[in-house]
C-alpha cells in the first residue's frame, strides 16, 4: 500500500509527538512517578511506532518500539524512574528526532540507532525491580489498540449511551479495490448506519472520508438498540462492501477510575479479491477541528488577496465619480466583503508563538546544565497569536537571547547567594500584545548590564569619542551593544553581561518591520523586548505627497501632524529643529531627504511628527493625503535594499507609493548627529 | 420472474449498453426513457421494479425525476447513474430517495450487483 501522499501528515504529526515527548519528559524530570505523564509519553511512541510502521520506516519503528517497552515497564511499574533511565529517554527522543527528519526528507535513515536502542534495553534490565521478564510479551498484546482512538468525551458518551440501553459498536467496513466516487459509497453506509442507530464518530473522520482521503475501510463508532448481527447484515447489503467487522465495545471498570476499552471483534470472513486483514492502530489521531494546509495554499491565498484589496481600492476610488446608485451599493458590498476577506485571509497567517516557545525550556535545561547553573524558565503568553512568516523568523533571535540570559546574564550560583538573590537564576519569557504590535520580551534576574563599562569600552575601542560618551544615557550606552562591531567585539562580552550577535538579533528585527529594545538595571536584571507587527503584509499607512511622489508612512509611528510656521524652525549646533511642548524636535524636509525636487513653501508646513524606538523627528510633507490600508510589496528582488524604504505599494489610482522606514530613516539621522 | 427495469439516459448509446448488460443477465427492460418528463410518464404507465436515473438531461433533470416519481411511489427503486465529478448531485440524489449510484463508465459487474441489491 502506498502511503506517501500520507507523508506531509506524518512529518506534522510526528513533530507533534516528538514535541509532547520533549515536554513530558522535562515535567517527568520534575515530578517523577507523575503516572500520567508516562501514560501520555508511552501512547506518544506508541502512536509514532504504529505511524511509523505504517508508513513503512522500520528504523524508526523499531526505535519507538524500545521506547515504548522501557515507558511500558515504567507504566507498570517495573522499572524504577532514575535520572539515568530519564536522561537515556532524552537521548531516544533527541534521536528519534534526528531520524524522523532524515525518513521525512530522504526516506532513509543515516543515523545510526543501535547504541539508543541498546541504552534503553539496558537501563531496563538494569531498573527492572522485578527481574523484568515477561514485559515484552505484554507490550506486544498491547498494540491491538482499538482503531477508533477514543477520547474522554467519547468514553463518557459511551457510558451515557451504556446506561440508555445503547449498544456501543465500532464497525469498520471495507470497500472493494477500485470503487468509483467512494466519498459516496461512505456516504451511502453512513445513511444505512444512521438508520439503525447514531453514528458518534469515525476514524478517518467525516471531512477526510469526504475529500475521499482514505484507503480502503473506514472504522465508525456507533450506538444502536440492534443486534451487531443486523447492522452488519445491513451493512453487508450496501454494494461494493466486501467485510464488516462490528465489534461491541464494552466498558470494563478497572481498578483506577478511567474505564478501559475493549473490543471484542468479530470478523465476517468473505473471500473477495482485495481482502485484506484489517489494520491495526489508528493512524494518528483524528483532527476533527482541524484542517492541514500546505503553507504555500496559504500564501498563495494571501497573495491573491492582497492583489484583491489593490483592486478594490482602485474600484471604490473609481465608483467617486459614479452617479449610479445601484453600481455604488453593488461596490460598497464589495468592500465590505473585501475587507472582510482580508481580515479572514490575515487570521488564518496568525499561529501562537507556542510553536516557537515549546522548544525553549529543554533548550534552558540542556545550556543550564552545560553551564551548571540552575535556572528556571518562566513561560508567559505563549498562546499570542504572530503572523505565521514572522513566527520563522523569531526563532533565531530568542534562542540567541536566551542563550545569551543563561550564559552571561546569570551569575553562579555562589554570586547570586552573594548578592542576596535565589540560587536558581529565573528567565522570563513572555509575549503579549501592544496596539497593533506583538512584544516578546526576553527577561532574566541577573547580573545586569553596567552603562558605564559599556561607555568605557566603547571609547577604549574608538567606537565613541570621550564627548559623546559623557552626554549618552544609561540606556543609551546600553544600546550600543546592538551596533556591529561593537557587540562582536569578543572582550565586550564579559562586560555586557550579553554576548556576541546582538547586532543579529537588531538586524532580523528591522528585517521584520520590528524593532529591539533593552532595559537593564545593574545587579537586577536585563530584560530585551523584541516589537513585532502583528502581520508584515498589510499596514495602516498615512499617505503624504513629497515633491511629486506620494510616501505612505506607517500609521504606527506617526504620532502627530502639525502645521508650523517656517519662523518655528530654528537650527541648533547645526540641526533643523522646532520647540514642540518643551522638547525639542529635530526637523527634516522629507523630499530633500528622499531625493526628490524639494517644493518652495509659503505659509505654514504641514509636519508629521514620528517616532520609532527611542527617536522622535519631524517631517516636512507638501501635502497630507490621508490614511490607507497598503500591501506591502517587497523592492528587494528588484531593487535590493534602499535604506529608509521598507517597500513599496500600489495605491487605488494605479500609482505606485514608497512605503518609508521610520526607524531607518531616524536611526542615519540620530547616527549623523552624533 | 424477471425483474423489470426502466432505463433513462438522453444518450441513445448509454440506453442501449446498458439494456445489453441487463438483458445478458436476466433482466427485462421494459422501457426507455430520454429524459426526467419521460421517465416519470413511463413509470406510471409501467410500474417497474427498479429505474435507473442519468442525471443531467434535458426537459427534467434526473434529482426532479426522482422526487416525482417517489411522490408517486415512496418505494419506487431508484438507482442514480452520474459521470464523475457530479459527487454533490449524487447526493443530493441519494438523499432525494435514490437506492444506489452507479459512475460511468459503466462497469458490467457493478450495474448487476447494483440491481440485485436493490432489487432484491
Amino acid at each position: 500500500m502506498d502511503f506517501s501522499e500520507y507523508k506531509d501528515v506524518f512529518a506534522a504529526e510526528a513533530r507533534e509527538y516528538i514535541q509532547s515527548l520533549n515536554e513530558n519528559l522535562l515535567e517527568f524530570e520534575q515530578t517523577p512517578g507523575d503516572e500520567g505523564l508516562i501514560a501520555e509519553m508511552f501512547r506518544a511512541a506508541h502512536s509514532l511506532k504504529g505511524m511509523a510502521g505504517t508508513m513503512g520506516y522500520t528504523q524508526v519503528a523499531d526505535l519507538t518500539h524500545h521506547m515504548e517497552n522501557l515507558l511500558d515497564a515504567l507504566r507498570q511499574g517495573e522499572v524504577a524512574a532514575t535520572g539515568d533511565l530519564i536522561n537515556i529517554l532524552f537521548d531516544a527522543v533527541d534521536l528519534l528526532e534526528i531520524v524522523l527528519e532524515e525518513v521525512i526528507s530522504t526516506d532513509h535513515v543515516y543515523t545510526d540507532t543501535s547504541q539508543v536502542k541498546e541504552a534503553l534495553a539496558l537501563v531496563l534490565e538494569s531498573n527492572s525491580q522485578d527481574g523484568g521478564s515477561g514485559f515484552a510479551q505484554k507490550a506486544a498484546i498491547k498494540l491491538e489498540a482499538p482503531a477508533l482512538g477514543l477520547n474522554e468525551y467519547d468514553r463518557e458518551l459511551i457510558k451515557e449511551a451504556v446506561a440508555m440501553d445503547y449498544t456501543p459498536l465500532a464497525v469498520t467496513v471495507v470497500l472493494r479495490d477500485n470503487v468509483l466516487m467512494k466519498s459516496v459509497r461512505a456516504y451511502t453506509v453512513f445513511q444505512v448506519l444512521e438508520k439503525l442507530g447514531t453514528v458518534v464518530k469515525s476514524v478517518p473522520s467525516a471531512q477526510d472520508l469526504d475529500d475521499e482521503r482514505f484507503d480502503d475501510r473506514f472504522t465508525v463508532l456507533l450506538f444502536t438498540r440492534h443486534s451487531s448481527n443486523r447492522v452488519e447484515d445491513e451493512v453487508l447489503n450496501i454494494p461494493e462492501i466486501v467485510q464488516v467487522i462490528v465489534g461491541e465495545l464494552g466498558l470494563e471498570e478497572g481498578e483506577g477510575a478511567r474505564p478501559a476499552i475493549s473490543i471484542e471483534s468479530r470478523e465476517t470472513a468473505r473471500p473477495s479479491p482485495g481482502d485484506r486483514r484489517p489494520r491495526n492502530g489508528s493512524r494518528g489521531r483524528v483532527l476533527e477541528k482541524f484542517v492541514r494546509v500546505e503553507t504555500e495554499r496559504l500564501d498563495e491565498l494571501n497573495n491573491l488577496v492582497g492583489e484583491l484589496v489593490i483592486s478594490r481600492t482602485q474600484v471604490t476610488e473609481m465608483a467617486k465619480h459614479l452617479e449610479e446608485s445601484h453600481a455604488k451599493a453593488a461596490i460598497a458590498q464589495l468592500d465590505r466583503v473585501t475587507t472582510e476577506l482580508q481580515y479572514a485571509a490575515m487570521k488564518l497567517r496568525m499561529v501562537p508563538v507556542k510553536q516557537v516557545f515549546d522548544r525553549f525550556p529543554r533548550m534552558v535545561r540542556d545550556l543550564a546544565k552545560t553551564a551548571g547553573k540552575e535556572v528556571q524558565l518562566k513561560v508567559v503568553g505563549e498562546e499570542t497569536e504572530l503572523d505565521r512568516s514572522l513566527m520563522n523568523q523569531i526563532g533565531d533571535p530568542l534562542v540567541h537571547l536566551i542563550r545569551n540570559a543563561v550564559d552571561h546574564g546569570l551569575e553562579e550560583e555562589h554570586l547570586r547567594r552573594q548578592a542576596g538573590k535565589p540560587a536558581a537564576g529565573l528567565i522570563r519569557l513572555e509575549a503579549r500584545h501592544e496596539g497593533s504590535h506583538v512584544v516578546i520580551e526576553v527577561a532574566d534576574d541577573g547580573r545586569g548590564i553596567d552603562a558605564e563599562k559599556i561607555k568605557n569600552k566603547a571609547v577604549e575601542i574608538g567606537f565613541i569619542s570621550r564627548e559623546q560618551a559623557a552626554k549618552m544615557t544609561p540606556q543609551e550606552a546600553q544600546a550600543l551593544i546592538f551596533e556591529p562591531g561593537f557587540s562582536t567585539t569578543d572582550e565586550v562580552t564579559d562586560v555586557s553581561g550579553r554576548g556576541v550577535g546582538m547586532d543579529a538579533v537588531k538586524a532580523a528585527l528591522e528585517n521584520m518591520n520590528g524593532s529591539v529594545d533593552i532595559r537593564s538595571e545593574l545587579g537586577r536584571g536585563t530584560s530585551v523586548s523584541l516589537r513585532l507587527p502583528l502581520t508584515l503584509a498589510i499596514i495602516k499607512a498615512l499617505l503624504v505627497k513629497v515633491g511629486s511622489e506620494t510616501c505612505a508612512i506607517p500609521i504606527q509611528s506617526v504620532r502627530e501632524n502639525l502645521r508650523v510656521t517656517p519662523k518655528a524652525i530654528k537650527t541648533i549646533h547645526g540641526e533643523r529643529v522646532i520647540t514642540l511642548r518643551n522638547e525639542v524636535l529635530p526637523i527634516l524636509d522629507l523630499s530633500s531627504l528622499l531625493g526628490f525636487e524639494a517644493p518652495s513653501h509659503d505659509g505654514d508646513l504641514p509636519v508629521i511628527v514620528v517616532e520609532a524606538g527611542p527617536n522622535k523627528a519631524g517631517f516636512i510633507v507638501e501635502e497630507l493625503l490621508g490614511q490607507q490600508e497598503v500591501v506591502i510589496k517587497s523592492l528587494s528582488t528588484m531593487l535590493g535594499d534602499i535604506k529608509g524604504v521598507a517597500g513599496a505599494t500600489v495605491l487605488g489610482d494605479g500609482t505606485v507609493a514608497l512605503i518609508l522606514d521610520v526607524s531607518a530613516v531616524l536611526d542615519e539621522l540620530s547616527a549623523e548627529s552624533r | 420472474m424477471a425483474k423489470r427495469v426502466l432505463v433513462t439516459d438522453d444518450t441513445a448509446f448509454m440506453r442501449m449498453s446498458l439494456r445489453n448488460v441487463l438483458e445478458k443477465n436476466g433482466y427485462e427492460v421494459v422501457g426507455e426513457a430520454a429524459d426526467g418528463e419521460e421517465s416519470v410518464a413511463l413509470y406510471e404507465e409501467l410500474r417497474p421494479d427498479v429505474v435507473t436515473m442519468d442525471i443531467t438531461m434535458p426537459k427534467m433533470d434526473g434529482i426532479t425525476a426522482i422526487k416525482k416519481i417517489l411522490e408517486m411511489d415512496p418505494d419506487a427503486k431508484v438507482i442514480v447513474c452520474s459521470a464523475m465529478g457530479q459527487k454533490p448531485m449524487v447526493i443530493e440524489a441519494l438523499n432525494a430517495g435514490a437506492r444506489d449510484f452507479l459512475v460511468k463508465p459503466f462497469q458490467p459487474e457493478r450495474i448487476i450487483e447494483a440491481l440485485r441489491k436493490v432489487a432484491g
